[in-house]
């Protein structure tokens, strides 16, 4: 299994996102579980689909496929939701990505890995780690550090499939801090 | 051998430290100048104790700075000495001094540290009467103060338990519940006799596990009287520091609260006493003038209220100014017209971020020195401040706390799929939708309640949830703000206590949401905070600019049915 002794390796976990294959380090991924119900965190972006029971542990569950600009995930018999350990402003959060299925277990070498080019990914150069070639495919690699951030997270994102006539975010959310002093 | 001094130790260690206690309080009291000589007596007595135990135990230190403060207590009954503030200081230091000897014992390093020889040498020239203020003594206490907050946890019979393991235990206890629920549910299917028996058996486990969580909560509360007499000191040593006079008047009715809850809120409650010290009590030249008493009061008042505790800050100190704070309101441009604002509208404005520089506000007659982050650090534990000041009469703060972080009392509520909880302490009634209310489909209306117009809000549009609310829908009212509002929500679901589990950074800044919950289903359940969730939706509604296409709601729901 160890390819060249002059520089080493580490091990990345694959999975499928809308028909591509990504991965993540595997040493940030904590477990892979089946897809269970989310209750929807309210005012937030589309690509926070809500949050899951872990045993007895409340964690975020994220759609990549939003993030990354395509139609969210179809939930189907084979979503999954790969838990990944971040770190959210200092503190280790686990967040759970929505999965269409799992890959495998890669082990590359540092001179397997490539940049990312500059476009033609759906995922933007500074949130990659690089890319590589196993096999005939191509697997994207992800900065989860950097694509996990709350700045990246909860940024504005593109109008998501919102029914016609939704509500506004919470009003008062931003701005407007005449109303809040005057709290009982 | 050693076994028997290590029991003589065991039983002496709590008694040491609850000695020291007793005279670190009497010492406060002889400041208030009532009763001294009986105080004084209170004082020897204990003193001799615990060098006569001391001793027994073998711990000569101790034992020996016992005896020089016996001597100077000794000579302040018989009046050979004046009982002055430098003598109270040294013996409130002769207690420092102990109590690092007696932790330095229960971390089995036996006496190690010598620095209590230097308290011995200026005890023993106080008794010769030589007794000179130290320059830095005031530095020192205030230093002190500040620093050794952690150390003021309590020092009753018990062990300490990191808060963490309670954590756990309830985390524990939330999963049993859980598992409870599913092996009920598969029970039920079971027929027959065995079937019976089991449901019977499970019947009892629930009683168990009810008492259980019972216990676990209990034990993570503790008195607030300990932790509030240790500010005694603090006020005392943080007023000499600074000048004032001031003590500190803790009424505390045998409140008990969450460990989390006093770990959380102690830095704040240090930032509080130390305003009232730094910019509410005057210096004591000014207080004479003014007409008051030359040593300030600050009062600490505990209460049960609306399911939670309510503190009660006050000091009969300066008191804000009005003028000065709305010129700096004008001077940060944070509003138009702060003369025109009612005072509790105005004096709220010191918790806006920014509002004072620490150069700039000991000019200022207000706090505001952080009140931002005092402000910030309440809400994180869902609680709620206030400030109400009169100037001349002194400043009053106004700080609601939950009792528990780790369970709330909640009404469950759904909405389409989703489930919210509602904390309990909030809702005021539940009541039906007229038909024909709301209509519209929009996130506010009015709706006639008991011949009064009622605020709504549908909560189902507010978080976007879309699909179409069913033909029935139900009112829970809720009080905010001194007034009710109207929670519009598809089902009620019942109440109960539910574990709090936090939703974590990502989730932090989400307005009208206090955390999550894992309902019996297993399902994770939203807890709202309808402070928070009313506030942003009144706010829109008052006259900052807000996008006009929501300023319409109210006023399209006028026609609701008579």
């Amino acid at each position: 299994m160890i390819s060249d002794a002059s520089s080493p390796v580490t091990q990345y976990v694959s999975f499928i996102i809308a028909g591509d294959e990504y991965a993540v380090n595997i040493l940030r991924a904590r477990e892979i579980v089946e897809h269970s119900v989310t209750s929807r965190v309210p005012m937030m972006p589309a690509c926070i689909v809500g949050v899951m029971n872990l045993r007895g542990r409340v964690v975020p569950v994220i759609d990549l496929a939003v993030k990354l600009g395509l139609p969210p995930t179809r939930v189907s018999r084979w979503t999954c939701v790969l838990i990944v350990e971040t770190e959210l402003d200092g503190e280790n959060t686990r967040l759970g990505l929505l999965i269409d299925g799992v890959g495998d277990v890669l082990t590359l070498s540092e001179d397997e890995i490539e940049r990312a080019p500059a476009f033609g990914a759906q995922v933007r150069v500074d949130q990659l780690l690089g890319m590589a070639k196993v096999g005939q495919k191509l697997v994207l690699l992800l900065n989860i550090d950097r694509i996990l951030s709350p700045a990246e997270l909860l940024a504005p994102a593109t109008p998501g499939p919102s029914a016609p006539g939704a509500p506004p975010a919470l009003p008062g959310s931003h701005g407007a801090p005449a109303g809040e002093g005057d709290r009982p | 051998m050693d076994c028997d001094r290590d029991e003589l130790l065991q039983t002496f260690m709590p008694e040491a430290h609850e000695i020291l206690d007793e005279i670190e309080r009497a010492l406060l009291q002889l400041e208030t100048g009532r009763d001294a000589h009986e105080v004084l007596q209170r004082i020897f007595r204990a003193t001799h104790t615990l060098k006569g135990s001391a001793g027994s135990v073998g711990l000569g230190g101790l034992s020996e700075l016992g005896h020089a403060a016996e001597d100077v207590i000794e000579a302040l009954c018989r009046g050979e000495l004046p009982l002055s503030t430098p003598v109270v200081s040294l013996l409130l230091e002769t207690v420092d001094a102990a109590r690092r000897l007696v932790a330095e014992v229960e971390r089995g390093q036996a006496e190690r540290s010598t620095s209590y020889r230097e308290v011995v040498a200026r005890l023993e020239e106080a008794r010769r009467g030589g007794l000179k203020a130290k320059e830095d003594a005031g530095a020192a206490s205030a230093r002190r103060a500040t620093e050794d907050d952690a150390e003021g946890a309590t020092s009753l019979k018990s062990i300490r338990v990191a808060v963490e393991k309670l954590d756990r235990m309830a985390d524990l206890i939330g999963e049993l519940t859980l598992g409870r629920n599913r092996i009920a549910r598969t029970l039920r299917a079971v027929r027959g006799e065995a079937g019976a028996a089991l449901r019977d058996e499970m019947e009892e486990q629930d009683r168990l596990c009810k008492e259980l969580e019972e216990a676990v909560r209990a034990a993570r509360m503790v008195p607030v009287g300990p932790w509030f007499r240790y500010y005694e000191r603090t006020v005392r040593d943080l007023a000499h520091a600074h000048g004032r006079q001031a003590r500190l008047v803790v009424v505390h009715g045998d409140v008990e609260v969450d460990t989390a809850v006093v770990e959380r809120f102690r830095d704040a409650l240090t930032h509080l006493l130390r305003n009232a010290i730094c910019h509410g009590i005057e210096p004591p030249e000014a207080r004479r003038a003014a007409g008051k008493d030359p040593c300030g009061m600050i009062t600490l008042h505990a209460a049960h209220e609306r399911g939670g505790i309510a503190l009660r800050i006050s000091d009969d100190g300066a008191g804000m100014s009005r003028e000065r704070i709305a010129a700096r309101v004008c001077a940060l441009g944070r509003h138009p017209a702060p003369e025109t604002l009612p005072d509790h509208e105005l004096f709220s404005l010191v918790f806006e971020p920014g509002f004072s520089t620490a150069t700039e506000s000991s000019h200022l007659a207000g706090r505001g020195m952080g009140m931002d982050v005092v402000r910030r650090s309440v809400e994180s534990i869902q609680g709620t401040i206030r400030i109400e000041s009169r100037e001349e009469h002194g400043t009053s703060l106004s700080i609601q706390l939950p009792l528990t972080l780790a369970t709330i009392e909640g009404l469950s509520v759904g909405i389409g799929g989703e489930r919210y909880v509602i904390p309990l302490r909030a809702v005021l009634a539940c009541c039906d939708l007229p038909r024909g209310t709301l209509a519209h489909g929009g996130a506010q209306g009015l709706m006639i309640r008991r011949g009064r117009a009622l605020p709504c809000v549908r909560l189902r549009a507010l978080f976007g949830l879309g699909g179409s609310p069913p033909p029935d829908e139900r009112v829970v009212v809720v009080a905010h703000d001194g007034a009710e509002a109207g929670l519009v929500v598809d089902l009620l679901d019942g109440e109960g206590r539910t574990v709090v589990k936090p939703l974590g950074q990502l989730f932090r800044r989400v307005r009208g949401i206090s955390g999550s919950t894992i309902l019996g289903d297993g399902s994770v359940a939203m807890i709202l905070d309808v402070d928070a969730l009313l506030g942003g939706v009144l706010g829109d509604l008052g006259p900052v600019d807000a996008p006009d296409e929501r300023r319409a709601a109210p006023s399209a729901a006028g026609g609701s049915p008579g």
